[in-house]
């Protein structure tokens, strides 16, 4: 469908370009020859590798503050995947450690707000967003599988290097005016409610572990580029 | 933007506290730490020459917090304990939070009390964690004339390449304060000829053992079973404290002229 928008316009714009060649001296080609148009499929496949978006994000189990790059998709571009890298300050532990993190985002529903206000539209509410991220810690104390020094299935858990975690959040997006953008046209603040696998684990043990016990909150920006 | 891009973040960055779940492992401990040390100066002085001398011993509460809490409610029953010896496994993954749990389940208890490191609080940064919380690995201390010497003997979580039983720290602990105890027992999580003690030096650890001076008995946890057993048939008695799970700890009684020692089930 997008594609036979896209070539339609394509020919129009062609049409157009020789109607005008016709009354001028110079004579536009008429068709797009097979490398060019090689050539155009090809960047705009790779262009689909352009990140769309750029994400700051503190807390979540990912380490004091993360921030990345990420990429939306979808017909109404309610996924996103961002990858990041954060850190976790020393503390009382022997050195900072470095975190990554991939992290899928969905995101049903975005609701532009009828108000006197927002006349402009320029305001836009995500009630909910739901994550699934994988993050991954650096450094030697962390195992991904049980090293072999240990009896079969010793730690029962999987890994102490990668946490599995879950989040539910929510989201206002300001759609920037385009005589105002610079380098991004949409500013999306939000929060999260997440929890990891390790706790989720610690709660199915015991039932005096409460949910509240496991969940913390993160705060973040996403600066939409694209 | 740029301005208030910067501003925001810096924000974030400041907002880090309580709410905020940095990582499982990243050793931010927040309230009790050093209890070792506290606890052992308690008693200390306490104890000193206390006779009869009545020492429980809990282990291996790993993620069953309901019944560890019923365990420490148990013993807040009890006024004839003097302290309370936790032979190690407080968190099943090592992270923060567990550690944070279960002290804050041990700081109920009435008696003051020491915790050895198990296996399970090495994961990730646990042992770190232990350290800030806890204290040192192999640690000692006096009460009634009876040193009670606690050895870190997961070797299985150094990879062996550590000095796992500490040979120089049991030398050191034979001699030092000589004047001040007539009797050893000795306390370890995992007992020899388990998987987390060497077994090359399992034999070295039990000549060892003979060193110290009027050795009573061994006692370990790990194992989650209520048991007494002459590992090496020699006659040295090692007991096994169940874990949380199991709902039973033991108690010691340590008179002039030898101990008592008697299950309890809560």
């Amino acid at each position: 469908m997008k594609q036979s928008r896209l070539i339609t316009s394509l020919l129009l714009l062609l049409c157009s370009l020789q109607i005008t060649a016709g009354d001028s001296i110079f004579v536009q080609q008429s068709h797009e020859s097979k490398y060019d148009m090689r050539i155009r499929r090809y960047r705009k496949h790779w262009a689909g590798l352009i990140p769309t978006q750029f994400v700051i994000q503190n807390a979540g189990n990912m380490g004091l503050l993360s921030a990345g790059l990420g990429w939306n998709y979808g017909s109404r571009r309610q996924w996103e995947t961002d990858l990041m890298v954060g850190f976790i300050p020393k503390h009382q532990s022997t050195r900072t450690k470095m975190t990554m993190t991939l992290k899928e985002n969905y995101i049903p529903w975005s609701i532009t707000p009828r108000a006197d206000f927002n006349k402009q539209k320029l305001l836009s509410v995500e009630p909910l967003t739901a994550s699934l991220y994988i993050n991954t810690v650096y450094g030697d104390e962390f195992w991904k599988n049980q090293p072999n020094r240990y009896p079969d299935k010793y730690y029962e858990f999987m890994s102490t290097k990668f946490r599995l975690n879950v989040a539910l959040g929510q989201r206002i997006t300001m759609n920037i005016p385009e005589k105002l953008r610079v380098r991004h046209s949409r500013v999306s603040l939000f929060y999260e409610v997440s929890t990891c696998d390790l706790y989720i684990r610690a709660m199915f043990q015991d039932s005096s572990v409460k949910l509240k016990d496991i969940i913390g909150l993160s705060l973040g920006i996403k600066l939409q580029t694209l | 933007m740029r301005k208030l891009f910067i501003g925001l973040s810096i924000l974030l960055y400041l907002s880090c506290d309580d709410v905020f779940q940095t990582h499982p492992y990243d050793v931010n401990i927040k309230g009790e730490k050093n209890l070792n040390a506290k606890n052992m100066a308690i008693i200390e002085e306490a104890f000193a020459n206390k006779n009869p001398l009545r020492v429980a011993f809990i282990s291996d509460n790993h993620l069953w917090q309901s019944d560890f809490r019923d365990e420490i409610s148990d013993l807040n029953k009890r006024t004839d304990v003097d302290f309370v010896v936790h032979c190690g496994d407080l968190t099943d993954t090592g992270t923060n939070k567990e550690f944070e749990w279960s002290r804050d389940i041990l700081c109920m208890l009435n008696h003051p009390f020491v915790t050895l490191i198990g296996n399970h609080d090495f994961l990730g940064t646990g042992d770190q964690a232990y350290d800030v919380i806890y204290g040192e690995k192999n640690f000692s201390f006096i009460a009634n004339r009876i040193k009670f010497v606690c050895i870190n003997t997961n070797a299985t979580e150094y990879n062996y390449m550590a000095a796992v039983p500490d040979f120089n720290f049991m030398e050191e602990e034979m001699v030092k304060d000589a004047d001040r105890f007539d009797r050893t027992i000795i306390i370890m999580h995992a007992p020899p000829y388990s998987d987390q003690f060497p077994d090359n030096v399992v034999k070295a650890f039990r000549r060892y053992l003979d060193f110290f001076p009027g050795l009573i008995c061994c006692v370990y946890g790990h194992v989650h079973r209520n048991e007494v057993k002459d590992i090496y048939n020699d006659g040295l008695l090692f007991y096994g404290i169940d874990s949380a799970e199991g709902r039973n700890y033991r108690i010691f009684t340590f008179t002039a002229d030898g101990y008592e020692t008697e299950q309890i089930d809560y």
